[in-house]
């Protein structure tokens, strides 16, 4: 019954329907308002009563659309166009009568409209993928960071020391690269100190690194290196800043730095002046794995210290201009060129005064102020081509020039116990030049093995011309009745080695075998003159030389599996060593072996043994005297002398990075010499002896202690540092031979708010303590303290203030350092402001003491007083 | 003349301000495929990164890298459920070309290590826009459905990003697809990340280096190529038999099944 007039229904509602339903057809362009077709524009219709979509066409090229339904008639519609990045426009068709319709339609730009409706999904603070982690730069960056080495500084489990070095989990870095490619090998302080973090989207630390892509899966690398990722992804770019500051008293930073992305050349450039402290000493060079600076190859070293064992790199009064100019071009996928440029010119200006008091039975108390200058200049040009000369063959040479002249001059005034003070005029010029080479042919055997020949060739040559001018030495028999004396020294030094190495993977292990040849030369002609009469004088000349020759057969086996890997290693070495008057050929057995253990997911020990043959530093092989200070002649070794050195090391890490942003290492440190050199000193007319003298065993044990906590809600850091170290050291004074232990222990804290709350504080705390025991009896004790307070407080969302207090104890005197910081940084643009007042209450001089197996010296060097900058930071897009 | 200078100030700021305004359609897209084809004891994740610029755009995998031998990448599909490699000597990867200009679509995809480089209808989808809405991210979506070389698929677009692409092949409606899946819920790709302001080079939109002498095939050539593929495989397997300490038997060679049966 009830079937029938439903059936009905339906059939009267169809036909009904049926009766309405013509073909409807709406076309037209779509276009921008410069007349711009807009193509994957969408063109909707729709019913106006219930929103519900009829039909739709997306535009062509040609912008152009067409609607064609077999629409019901609906009394209202709507046309609807949309674009993304353009305003909607939508046309009211209302009791539209007619079948067919052209519509153009012209929409506005709508700039706000992308960021509305883009999704960022959270990105991690820090990641760990495998061997690499990565910190998301952002997330540690606050507007007052202007280069990315104050942002490394923040990222739990990086360390970066006072001289630019990074450590990653204690390790060190050994390169810097820009998107996977290596700008500046071993000189990436020119980046890390000078690259505007706002550019950087990630810092990755990749462990385990292997340079040449052929070598991967055959060798097992230590290596560890940090990659950047830029935020800009269009290949074709210059992004980079620049930063004005200046301020009284003539005082300025001026820097900029520019990334570029041309064509296949990728570049980086920076160049910076500034009379602010930022003193660039140290220059490019960086810290070695033991964490001092490469020794300088100088037989005299006058140069101006600071002595401010915390800030001192900052503080100098100075005037420094540096640049570097790093390109890569790849030519093609195989073949790639890295050239680099680095220039500095680093003046620098101190007033210095130095009291020496030495102890029993010499005595002696002397007094030096001086006002001293240097100007140090480094013009330094690589080359580096990398030929995939077949699929499975690499060649690489790598070429640099170096070349380092060196001014020191001095006006001084010198006493010897009490006596009338000398002026001495100090002059010293030195001309330091390098020249390097490195090639090597990698060739893939197979999957599983390769076979790598390098060779290398290097030569240093050193000039070195001292000249003081002095009524002292008047009444220094020694010296021939000269009052102006110029001490030469010429040293060159050169260095020629070839090898070729087999490697071989097998499952988990890998197998490597060296065999090779190395040729060193060094030569040191050295003389003192008097300097008016141009004429040598007695007892100085030096024509020394000494000769290494070593051939060797490397083996080094390590197996790595998931949870523990281990290595041993064997070197056999035939040596002959050659000075001025004997010669000697020997075997050295040098043995390696390591062991590390993954505990659970992120904690790790490791341990390794080694031990070398060591020679003593080819500089010290001369037999007559050089003078090397006002007072101070010094003369070294006559014959050959080696020892060997046994070094243990324990390491554990503790790595919880992506989820608890935790980091805790620790090592220790143990080494032993069956030799070491030690130091003859006495005073003679006025006139102090050093002499080299080889002698027994001595000892020294180190450890280091890093703990990191990052909170990310309000990007504060935790940080303990603690370094402790022991060594053992052996002086002679007369005849009688003491043997000294120095203790240091060095520990640093910090813990703050970061830098997300509307106000932040830090604190920091530093303590570095040196003792000497003479036997066990302590002789000295010094310590120097750090304390610093840091407020930053937001004003606004724009503008905020930091204030940075810090208060030194130093050798028992105190020295109290304000900085104040007023930053504006707009919401929007290209510019940042800022105004800077220094050193606040005007400190102008530090003094330090130091204590030595022979006596201690007092020592005061003058710092920068205050100023006032304006600064403004521009950043080029 | 000062009212004459004054226009022509006008003039250059406007154009200057005109150019820019001038909006540049173009964006990077992330997607996440959630496979769940019980090969593996919990589904397998996959990234894909689609970069466009107006009417173009390319979609890549995103790897997981676990081990870089150089020869091939080890691959982590989804943490500790799946490990493959793949041959990375040739630089070849998976990739999606549309072109909406030309109404074309290019596909790089592979069989076991060799990769193919395939022409295909572009938007070759019939979508039934249904009247079902759902908020998913921050924008409202409706619900379209289609059929697409054997199985049924639902797909969640919205209006407020007015671009006609999708995941894989998807794509054609009046609005971003935000999510589709198949009925079975073997196959869920979902936007995660979309980013409409950086900007990249635009030069990515093209068939990547690695293919450029390569000829393209139809999809049909290529199914063709996987069936046989599949009838190797069986014949491998039938003839592959082993004896070790847990007995003997017939290994098992299989390829992974493709989401489009025909």
């Amino acid at each position: 019954m009830l079937l029938k007039p439903l059936f009905v229904f339906c059939f009267l509602f169809l036909f009904y329907n049926t009766c309405f339903a013509q073909t409807l057809k709406i076309t037209g362009t779509i276009k921008d308002n410069n007349g711009e077709a807009i193509s994957a524009a969408s063109v909707q219709l729709k019913n106006a009563e219930n929103n519900i979509l009829l039909v739709y066409d997306i535009t062509g090229n040609n912008g152009a659309y067409t609607i064609l339904t077999k629409a019901a008639l609906v009394k209202k519609m709507y046309l609807v166009v949309s674009s993304l990045g353009y305003k909607r426009d939508t046309l009211l068709l209302h009791d539209f009568k007619g079948w067919a319709l052209k519509k153009d339609f012209i929409l506005l730009n709508d700039t706000k409209q992308l960021a509305e409706i883009s999704i960022k999904a959270p990105k991690p603070i820090i990641e760990e993928v495998n061997d690499t982690t990565k910190y998301n730069v952002k997330d540690f960056t606050s507007p007052e960071d202007r280069n990315l080495e104050s942002v490394i500084k923040k990222m739990p489990g990086m360390e970066v020391s006072t001289d630019g070095t990074i450590y990653f989990k204690k390790k060190r870095i050994s390169k810097v690269l820009v998107e996977n490619d290596d700008l500046t090998g071993e000189n990436y302080k020119a980046i890390t100190q000078n690259l505007n973090p706002n550019l950087v989207d990630e810092v990755q630390a990749i462990e385990n690194w292997v340079e040449d892509d052929l070598l991967k899966g055959i060798i097992n690398s230590d290596d560890i290196v940090l990659n950047l990722t830029l935020k800009d992804k269009r290949k074709q770019k210059i992004i980079g800043g620049a930063d004005i500051d200046y301020g009284t008293d003539n005082r300025r930073d001026l820097s900029t730095n520019l990334i570029g992305f041309i064509g296949k050349t990728k570049a980086f450039g920076f160049i910076r002046n500034n009379n602010v402290g930022s003193s660039q000493e140290n220059g490019f060079q960086l810290a070695g794995q033991n964490r001092k600076l490469p020794f300088s190859g100088k037989l005299i070293d006058h140069k101006i210290l600071a002595f401010n064992p915390f800030d001192g790199e900052t503080m100098a009064l100075n005037n420094s201009l540096n640049g570097s100019l790093n390109a890569i071009t790849h030519f093609s996928t195989a073949f790639k060129i890295n050239t680099s440029i680095y220039g500095l010119r680093n003046k620098l200006y101190g007033e210095n005064s130095n009291t020496n008091i030495f102890y029993q039975p010499i005595n002696v108390i002397t007094a030096t102020q001086q006002n001293q200058k240097s100007n140090n200049q480094l013009f330094q040009a690589d080359v580096n081509t990398d030929y995939l000369v077949a699929k499975n063959a690499r060649f690489t040479a790598k070429l640099s020039y170096k070349f380092r002249p060196q001014l020191f001059t001095a006006l001084a005034s010198s006493s010897y116990n009490g006596s009338t003070s000398d002026e001495v005029n100090q002059e010293q010029k030195d001309r330091l030049k390098n020249y390097n080479a490195d090639l090597k042919y990698t060739l893939k055997a197979s999957n599983s093995s390769a076979i790598v020949l390098s060779a290398k060739l290097s030569q240093d040559n050193t000039s070195q011309n001292y000249n003081p001018t002095t009524d002292i030495y008047n009444d220094v028999p020694l010296f021939n009745d000269a009052t102006s004396l110029l001490q030469t020294a010429n040293i060159n030094h050169s260095l020629f080695k070839i090898d070729a190495q087999g490697l071989k993977k097998t499952g988990k292990s890998y197998l490597y075998i060296n065999i090779g040849t190395e040729y060193s030369n060094t030569t040191i002609n050295s003389n003192l003159y008097n300097a008016a009469k141009n004429k040598a004088i007695d007892g100085f000349l030096n024509d020394g030389y000494f000769k290494n020759s070593k051939a060797y057969l490397v083996g080094k086996y390590s197996h790595k599996s998931d949870r523990v890997a281990f290595y041993t290693l064997l070197k056999i070495s035939l040596i002959n060593q050659a000075i001025f008057n004997t010669e000697n050929t020997f075997f050295a057995l040098e043995p390696e072996l390591g062991l590390s253990k993954k505990i659970g997911d992120r904690q790790s020990l490791n341990f390794n043994y080694s031990y070398r043959n060591t020679f003593a530093n080819p500089l010290n092989y001369y037999n007559n005297l050089i003078l090397t200070d006002i007072r101070n002649v010094n003369s070294g070794i006559s014959t050959l002398y080696n020892f060997g050195t046994h070094s243990f090391n324990l390491a554990y890490s503790n790595n919880k990075f992506s989820d608890k942003y935790f980091s805790f290492n620790a090592n220790t440190g143990f080494q032993c010499n069956d030799g070491s050199l030690l130091t003859n000193n006495f005073f003679e007319n006025t006139i102090y002896y050093s002499q080299l003298v080889p002698y027994k065993s001595s000892k020294s044990l180190n450890a280091g202690l890093g703990l990191q906590k990052f909170f990310p809600a309000v990007a504060s850091k935790l940080s303990l540092n603690y370094n402790p170290s022991l060594s053992e050291y052996f002086g002679q004074v007369g005849t009688t031979i003491n043997s000294y232990t120095s203790f240091t222990h060095v520990l640093s804290t910090k813990v703050g708010t970061g830098f997300k709350l509307p106000v932040n504080f830090s604190l920091e705390f530093q303590y570095q303590n040196n003792a000497t025991n003479l036997a066990k009896e302590k002789i000295n004790s010094q310590d120097a303290y750090k304390y610093s307070f840091q407020s930053r407080f937001n004003i606004s969302k724009t503008l905020y203030n930091l204030v940075d207090f810090s208060w030194y104890k130093i050798s028992g005197q105190n020295y109290r350092l304000l900085n104040l910081q007023l930053q504006y940084t707009p919401n929007k643009g290209i510019f940042k402001y800022a105004i800077y007042g220094k050193n606040i209450f005007n400190v102008t001089s530090i003094n330090n003491t130091y204590v030595s197996n022979v006596g201690e010296s007092r020592s005061s060097a003058s710092i920068l007083g205050r100023y006032f900058l304006a600064s403004v930071s521009i950043s080029i897009r | 003349m000062y009212c004459f200078f004054n226009q022509i100030i006008f003039c250059i700021i406007f154009l200057l301000v005109a150019n820019l305004l001038h909006a540049q359609s173009q964006g990077i897209l992330s997607y996440k495929l959630t496979l769940d084809d019980k090969l593996t004891h919990a589904p397998r994740i996959q990234k894909y990164k689609m970069y466009f610029i107006k009417n173009k755009s390319i979609e890549f995998i995103i790897p997981r890298v676990v081990e870089d031998t150089g020869e091939y990448i080890k691959i982590n599909e989804h943490e500790a459920y799946r490990t493959f490699l793949v041959r990375t000597s040739n630089k070849r990867n998976h990739f999606v070309l549309k072109d909406l200009g030309h109404n074309q679509l290019t596909c790089g995809k592979n069989i076991e290590f060799t990769y193919y480089l395939i022409g295909d209808t572009l938007f070759n989808f019939k979508w039934n826009i249904t009247t079902e809405r759902q908020q998913i991210l921050k924008y409202n979506c409706i619900k379209a459905t289609t059929k697409f070389r054997g199985r049924d698929y639902e797909a969640w677009f919205t209006e407020d990003i007015p671009i006609p692409y999708g995941p894989w092949k998807f794509g054609g409606l009046p609005g971003l697809i935000i999510k589709v899946n198949d009925i079975e819920n073997v196959y869920t790709f979902e936007l995660f990340e979309a980013d409409f302001e950086t900007k990249f080079d635009s030069n990515i939109i093209s068939i990547p280096e690695a293919y450029k002498n390569d000829e393209i095939i139809t999809h049909t050539q290529f199914i063709n190529i996987h069936a046989k593929k599949v009838r190797d495989l069986e014949a491998i397997s039938r003839a592959s038999h082993h004896t070790d300490a847990n007995g003997s038997g017939f290994t098992i060679h299989k390829t992974a099944p493709l989401i489009e049966k025909f």
